[in-house]
């Protein structure tokens, strides 16, 4: 299994999501992978390709640099989990996650229609060059 | 039956004979007379008569040998300290260019959202992704441009031409796919940033890996 597969995987969800091929659901509960002391970050996002559950969230860990002081970090997950939620595989950290993330969080909010409805066309022509 | 017998070198020259059994006198007894009589001669006149012309000739044959020797070196010598000066200057840029092309990404990502609508943003984006690419390609080395240069190519390939929408393209008919091919040489389309976006993603990570192999070294 090659990084670059890793990757492909991950934008092509990404493109999928955006195009409405992948669609996710939101939930407010806390993924079982997360241990103790992380905390969930706004909603966990899941979906299921080709058979497979994938859960996608943001959360806070601990970083410690010192034996007794840390400062607070966020991270962004994607994993496979089974039929009980216990995952089986977590993608490497990179940058296309985050991405993915935003592009999940557009899709699930609706914020396309609701921009289309309540901008009228005439707010949508205000501020646009004259050439 | 013809054996070679042995390889002299006197002064600039080298002689190789085949001395043959069958009893055929060579000239390579003659010849190699000569040669010493003439390396003797030349010893004597340096250092028993101590002859300046004869010392400045044979002077003069090494300190061109060993100014040509210098010149070779000091060329590998003024190479590596290019080297070191861009690799000190990439270390110390290193994390702001990550952050750019991160920036950059996520950008081209909220783009997408709305392609149709955000034609022209993609289009300033792609330029600025592209000079960012071209600060770094000088400070790669050979085989880490590739990607690099590949990326800034097929953006200033792409970035001249017409962006169609996202609706015109289909991707039915094999004529469909010709006739795409054929109008890709002026239009540019949603698959192209596309393109782009996941060769900028593997290039994210390869600077990465490139940091973190920086930062583990000595």
């Amino acid at each position: 299994m090659s990084d670059k597969n890793l990757l492909k995987t991950i934008t092509k969800l990404n493109r999928d999501t955006k195009e409405g091929t992948v669609l996710w659901d939101s939930d407010r509960r806390a993924p079982s992978s997360l241990s103790g002391g992380d905390n969930l970050l706004g909603n966990m996002y899941s979906t299921r390709v080709l058979g497979k559950n994938i859960r996608l969230y943001k959360y806070e860990y601990k970083d410690y640099y010192e034996e007794e002081s840390f400062h607070w970090s966020t991270r962004f997950r994607l994993e496979l989990v089974d039929h009980w939620g216990a995952t089986t595989f977590i993608f490497p950290e990179d940058t296309s996650i985050y991405d993915l993330y935003n592009s999940v969080m557009y899709q699930t909010s609706n914020v396309k229609d609701f921009l289309d409805s309540y901008l009228t066309d005439e707010d949508k022509k205000e501020g646009e060059p004259l050439f | 039956m013809s054996a070679v017998r042995s390889i002299s070198f006197t002064n600039i020259y080298y002689h190789l004979y085949l001395e043959v059994d069958l009893g055929i006198v060579s000239t390579y007894k003659q010849n190699s007379n000569k040669v010493k009589r003439k390396e003797l001669e030349l010893l004597k006149k340096l250092f028993t008569e101590w002859d300046l012309e004869t010392w400045a000739n044979v002077l003069g044959v090494f300190s061109a040998f060993f100014a040509f020797a210098a010149f070779i070196v000091g060329l590998f010598v003024k190479s590596e300290i290019d080297k070191l000066k861009t690799k000190y200057i990439f270390d110390k840029r290193i994390k702001v260019h990550i952050k750019k092309l991160q920036e950059a990404s996520a950008t081209i990502n909220s783009l997408l959202n709305d392609y149709d609508e955000n034609r022209a943003q993609i289009r300033t984006e792609i330029g600025v992704i592209q000079a960012e690419l071209e600060d770094i390609i000088p400070k790669l080395g050979a085989g880490q441009r590739r990607k690099c240069k590949k990326l800034v190519s097929f953006i200033k390939g792409r970035k001249k031409g017409d962006f169609v929408q996202q609706s015109n393209v289909s991707n039915s008919s094999l004529f469909t796919h010709i006739s795409k091919y054929w109008y890709r040489v002026f239009q540019t389309s949603y698959d192209d940033i596309w393109v782009i976006y996941n060769l900028l993603i593997e290039i994210i990570r390869q600077i990465e890996n490139i940091k973190k192999n920086t930062d583990n070294s000595l």
